[in-house]
């Protein structure tokens, strides 16, 4: 856990660089599914207590999340939050349809997973390449529910072998539509030390 | 009326009148009120004992040690423990992945459960399990715990 809780600006610069060319894969995948212009924001890359991280994600109404656990040499958790509209706009946009209400059937969740598996799978193979640590990840599940009480259960399973937790926060809209949403990437301060190994051999040091 | 946020692996005891406010999913909620002074508390653990856990961190994050605690905030206080009513909401199983979640939220609940049962504190309404989270607001005066889930009605225990 040498690492923890101080980041060199380097590293962090680095690892935000790491995050953004992944993330910047992903929303290239998105952009093609829904013929579309994907625009991201700037990563918001942190390492901090898991703790505070319910407090950042605290919003009164419920989102849809599709949640991925991260496997192997890297541990963690990927999360896509949407809200309601844009979830239903995005199921429209790829079946051509989609049902009134505040549930999904079965082709509609199915659609969202779709989704949420070519996303992460193209952010995560991206860094897994770059930084050439094996990566998996498990299959999604979909919630629609409170940010806070997802992540209130993602902090649990990682408060159980870690303190901190590396968080990279993105943000995205879908042009001409008002589709946006976040993607949440969380890494157990563990895993931190291998990447932050290979970061080092990339940049040479 | 004032809101107090209660975050995660955290507690507050307060006089009436205030309402505490906290967002649970498999973690548990837990409302503690003295209806004689009118001094309640809510807490919002994660985790069930600390014994188990080799006593990583606060203790405010496992059930056992964080009844503990909020029950002696109580009494140095004013309160007294014979008074001390509980409700408990949350333990939710929202999602899993493999063994590591099994049941967690159960197993927060048990531990609540058992806790408050050593320290003779009742139970007197619940609203546990399932698969939903649920923001909770606990209002000291009547010591009504108002649950809202995702889309539905408040619900008042």
């Amino acid at each position: 856990m040498n690492h923890s809780k101080n980041l060199t600006d380097f590293q962090y610069d680095a690892l935000k660089e790491v995050g953004n060319i992944g993330i910047g894969q992903a929303t290239t995948s998105l952009s093609r599914m829904v013929n579309k212009q994907v625009n991201i924001s700037l990563p918001d890359l942190k390492l901090i207590p898991l703790l505070e991280i319910p407090e950042m994600l605290s919003q009164d109404l419920p989102v849809v999340t599709i949640l991925l656990e991260l496997r192997d040499e890297a541990r963690g958790y990927l999360m896509l939050l949407l809200s309601l509209d844009s979830a239903k706009m995005l199921v429209k946009m790829m079946l051509g349809e989609v049902k009134e209400g505040d549930a999904f059937d079965e082709m509609e969740q199915s659609v969202l997973m779709e989704l949420g598996n070519i996303l992460t799978g193209t952010y995560i193979s991206a860094l897994s390449n770059l930084l050439d640590i094996s990566m998996g990840l498990s299959t999604p599940v979909q919630v629609y529910d409170f940010a806070g009480a997802i992540v209130n259960q993602i902090v649990i399973l990682m408060s159980q072998d870690v303190d901190d937790v590396l968080l990279l926060n993105t943000e995205f809209s879908v042009d001409d539509t008002r589709i946006d949403g976040k993607i949440l990437v969380f890494t157990d301060s563990l895993s931190l030390t291998k990447i932050l190994e290979s970061v080092n051999r990339l940049a040479g040091i | 009326m004032n809101k107090i946020v209660v975050r995660i692996a955290d507690y507050a005891v307060v006089h009436n009148p205030a309402v505490l406010v906290t967002t649970v999913g498999s973690c548990v909620g837990i409302a503690l009120r003295d209806p004689h002074t009118k001094i309640g508390a809510l807490a919002h653990v994660l985790l069930p004992c600390i014994g188990a856990s080799g006593s990583r961190g606060t203790p405010l994050k496992f059930a056992d040690s964080a009844i503990e605690i909020t029950v002696n905030e109580m009494i140095k206080k004013g309160c007294s423990k014979k008074r001390i009513e509980a409700k408990i909401a949350g333990g939710a199983r929202m999602f899993e992945f493999g063994l590591s979640s099994m049941k967690i939220g159960e197993r927060n609940v048990e531990a609540v459960v058992g806790k408050l049962e050593e320290y003779n504190i009742p139970i007197i309404a619940r609203d546990t399990g399932k698969n939903y989270g649920r923001t909770l607001e606990y209002h000291i005066e009547t010591g009504v715990l108002h649950i809202q889930r995702a889309l539905k009605d408040i619900k008042k225990i």
